[in-house]
């Protein structure tokens, strides 16, 4: 196999795993998901690489909204 | 709470903007869109990756340093199918790869530096409710 191939695939699985790491921990650590189970997202996470990831972050934009330590959480909780 | 719902959707319609922009060209092509050939959708793709650089910063500033790690891999991911099999210039890999640690690395220092300027925040906060307890 071509070397240039090797880089390419040792990349995408490299942005794969970090993906699916952070976003299988959000999906362990939330409530509630789209479709109500979490086993068929993590599977989607893990077995389509990116795309599958790509998938969760768009039925799941939550996972952008201001967390607890951001501001406009705060603002908005404070009437700001 | 409408609004609230709407900033939810930020990140991901920059995104799609982004996205759309950076394979304009090949978009145009697919429909055959001729007035909409322009030269500028053609050349190098080192300006309009420089878009991206819009939902990496503010995913840093709203969602923190795990939003902004996301969006620039999603970015990456976005980049890939030009590097591999669309771009004829050279090195398309190692310049997508620079740039993304670079964003990656503004980013996570935008998300830094906000959540210090939160922290100040707080503590003043609680520091003049302790002065006016007094």
């Amino acid at each position: 196999m071509d070397l240039e191939w090797i880089i390419r695939i040792i990349l995408f699985s490299i942005v794969h795993w970090i993906l699916a790491g952070i976003l299988l921990n959000d999906l362990s650590s939330r409530e509630k998901v789209f479709g109500k189970h979490k086993a068929p997202w993590a599977i989607v996470i893990l077995i389509i690489p990116c795309f599958g990831s790509l998938l969760y972050l768009a039925f799941h934009p939550q996972i952008f909204s201001p967390d607890q330590s951001s501001g406009e959480y705060h603002d908005s909780k404070r009437g700001k | 709470m409408k609004r609230m719902k709407f900033r939810l959707f930020i990140i991901p319609l920059l995104m799609i903007f982004c996205t759309l922009f950076y394979y304009f060209g090949e978009l145009v092509d697919w429909a055959a869109w001729d007035t909409l050939r322009l030269n500028f959708f053609y050349g190098i793709h080192d300006i309009h990756r420089l878009l991206f650089l819009a939902p990496i910063v503010y995913a840093g500033y709203t969602a923190g340093v795990r939003g902004t790690i996301i969006i620039t891999l999603v970015s990456f991911v976005v980049f890939l199918p030009r590097a591999f099999y669309i771009s004829p210039y050279p090195d398309p890999l190692l310049r997508m790869v620079i740039f993304t640690v670079f964003a990656g690395v503004i980013g996570y220092l935008v998300a830094r530096l906000r959540a210090e300027q939160l922290k100040c925040r707080e503590l003043e906060e609680s520091r003049a409710s302790q002065k006016n307890k007094k």
